[in-house]
Formats: structure tokens, C-alpha cells, sequence
């Protein structure tokens, strides 16, 4: 199910991952850490996401999160239990540590606030998805999940490396940024907003992925958030 | 596929039959087994929950969500929306059309489950043939 362009803006993202990595075999794939206390959507949102070519670790709790990324009881440490996350969906409603909650701690964490956090909910409450967005959850999705929500979330782990220059700025200076180094070069030396310029250089990465970038992309008018908005406006 | 056709599941049990493939060929009927056997659970829970006096709304509600959600990810079109007329009972503290919605709710459950075990072995058989 891998599609062409996908497959190198992947390798070429993860490339820029690996050079700051602690396990540099690890990375090939986004990994991403799935947390719902719910059985039934632990087993689908694992499968989703696999299909999706992601790696995926789902836990139950968002005390278990915590302790895979090595924040419950080291506040601050940078001591990863496995692979280092690329992303981290979590329901909302789970007893104990709501999904709130978990994104909280995530944003408060200097090591971890810059993953990418969605949140999941079965209840299509306005006021929840602002708190959620406001607390820095890149998106959020009602349930059940699909599989095109899953396509989407992907993005965010490469936009987010791209276009903020958080990753990309950061992680340049190992020699695996060498091997792809005219894309990145490019999008890091252009900001959100002229974004459009670079989908014509940068031939070895897929348009739609671009595209995702840029702001007046029909992806980002299209926003799931937007979306809900206006579904719970009717 | 006639059990949508009837409305007893929705579009996500489609979409979890997409995510089937060769090396997963009964990822479907896994999350199946594995809605049933982890909602008995929750059945037994608000069955217990129904029984006490005075009933506890607040709790019984927290199950009955933890229910729903399953229901819907396995796409159970019917169960999942008894489960929402229950839930409107619940906020209302109407313990009888809690108890009412309940049994209809266990119907749906068991033909459901009925059903997809006809299907399930259908397409086994088709499998086999």
C-alpha cells in the first residue's frame, strides 16, 4: 500500500530523525504512540496506523505513556524506554488521566512538547476540541476512527519538522543530513507563508505533501477542526 | 453487504474489512470476538448498576459511554444507537426507560453477535471453497 511519494518523503524525513537519534536502527518509520483504554480501539487504532506503514506502541493509560516516554517518574529526562515518538494519539475520556491531561504533561515536558499530539473523542463537543487545540493538540478526531483520518494525522509528522524549523533547524548538522540535503534547504530557508514557492524545486517529494504546508492549501481550509465546527454549529 | 443493507452495522465495519488483507485475513472477526468478550464486561456492569437502589446515573452513564464507544468502532449501527437513547434516559435519571432501552440494547447485542457469526462462517466456507 506504499505509494511512491510517500515513500521519499518518509526516508528523507526520518533520515533527518535518525541523525538525533539514541537507536539510529529504529527509526525508519513514524512511530507512534497510541493511548485508549479501550481494547477494541487499542486493536483498531494499532491496525490503522500499521496499514499506514506507522510503527506503533499502544498503551492504556496515560500514566503508561508517560512512563514509555520516560516522564513519570524522571520529570525532564531525556532517557528514552524504546524508540523515540513521532506522534502521540490519545482518546480523551480514559479514567485516571484524562487525554487532556496527558497532552498537558506532554506540552509542559521540554523533551516532548514538540511531538505532535492528536486527540480522539467519541463526543463532538466544541468546547473540548477548543481546550484541546488551545493546550496544542494538533487536531482532533471524532470517532471511530478511519483510516483517512490516520492519512492525515501522518502529516503532521513531517510538517511539523519541515515548516517550523523545529526539526529540521535542530537536527541538521548530522552527516545523514547530507544525503537529501536540497529539499530541506529549501523549505527551512522558506516560512509558512510563502511555502508555495518550494513544491516546483523540491522534486523529490511528493506534491500533496507540500501542499499540506502551505496555507492556502485546500488540505488546511479543509481542516477537521473546521469540520467539526461546522457540524456542530448545524 | 445485507447486515448493512439492514442497518445493523454501519460504514466502520467496512472500513475495518479494508484494513483486512492477506497477512491479516480475520482482523475483522478478531475485533469481534474481541468486542464481545470485553463488553460482556460492561453489559454485567450496567446490569449490576440497573439493580441498585437508588440507581447511580452517574456511573451507570460512564459505562454505558464505554459500551457505546465500542459499539460504534466496530461499526454496530442498531446497538450504538439504543446505546444513545439510553444515554438520553440516563441524563434524564428516567430509570425505567433506562431499564426498558437496556433490554432492547441486549437484544441488538445478541442478534448482532447472531448474525455475524452466520457471516463469519460464510465467508469461511467461501474461503475454504
Amino acid at each position: 500500500m506504499a505509494r511512491n511519494g510517500a515513500v521519499s518523503w518518509r526516508s528523507w524525513r526520518t533520515e533527518k530523525i535518525d541523525g538525533f537519534d539514541l537507536s539510529p536502527s529504529d527509526t525508519e518509520e513514524v512511530h507512534v504512540l497510541a493511548v485508549d483504554d479501550s481494547h477494541v480501539d487499542r486493536k483498531v487504532i494499532e491496525r490503522l496506523l500499521r496499514i499506514s506503514s506507522c510503527k506503533v506502541t499502544a498503551v492504556d493509560s496515560g500514566r503508561r505513556a508517560l512512563q514509555f516516554l520516560g516522564l513519570d517518574e524522571e520529570k525532564g529526562s531525556n532517557d528514552f524506554e524504546g524508540l523515540k515518538v513521532d506522534l502521540i494519539i490519545t482518546d480523551y475520556c480514559m479514567p485516571g488521566m484524562t487525554g487532556y491531561e496527558l497532552l498537558k504533561k506532554i506540552k509542559e515536558s521540554s523533551a516532548f512538547r514538540e511531538i505532535p499530539v492528536v486527540i480522539m473523542s467519541s463526543e463532538n463537543v466544541l468546547a473540548r476540541i477548543d481546550r484541546c487545540l488551545e493546550e496544542g493538540a494538533e487536531d482532533f478526531i471524532v470517532k471511530p476512527v478511519k483510516l483517512s483520518d490516520v492519512k492525515r494525522i501522518k502529516d503532521y509528522t513531517t510538517r511539523e519538522f519541515r515548516v517550523g524549523g523545529r526539526g529540521i533547524n535542530k537536527r541538521k548538522s548530522r552527516e545523514s543530513c547530507d544525503i537529501s540535503s536540497s529539499p530541506p534547504s529549501i523549505l527551512s530557508s522558506s516560512p509558512i507563508s510563502s511555502s508555495s514557492s518550494p513544491s516546483s524545486q523540491s522534486p523529490s517529494l511528493s506534491p500533496s505533501t507540500l501542499s499540506a504546508t502551505a496555507p492556502s492549501s485546500p488540505s488546511s481550509l479543509d481542516s477537521p477542526t473546521r469540520r467539526l465546527k461546522m457540524t456542530s454549529s448545524e | 453487504m445485507i447486515l448493512l443493507k439492514a442497518g445493523y452495522l454501519d460504514e466502520q465495519f467496512i472500513q475495518l474489512e479494508e484494513l483486512q488483507d492477506e497477512a491479516n485475513p480475520s482482523f475483522v472477526q478478531e475485533i469481534v470476538t474481541l468486542f464481545y468478550t470485553d463488553s460482556a464486561r460492561l453489559v454485567q456492569n450496567i446490569e449490576q448498576a440497573l439493580n441498585g437502589r437508588p440507581i447511580d446515573f452517574s456511573k451507570l452513564d460512564d459505562y454505558m459511554h464505554q459500551f457505546k464507544g465500542s459499539c460504534s468502532s466496530i461499526g454496530a449501527k442498531k446497538v450504538t444507537n439504543e446505546c444513545s437513547v439510553f444515554r438520553e434516559y440516563c441524563n434524564a435519571e428516567n430509570a425505567e426507560g433506562c431499564i426498558r432501552t437496556f433490554q432492547q440494547i441486549k437484544q441488538e447485542y445478541a442478534t448482532l453477535r447472531r448474525k455475524l457469526e452466520a457471516y463469519f462462517q460464510i465467508l469461511r466456507q467461501a474461503a475454504g471453497a
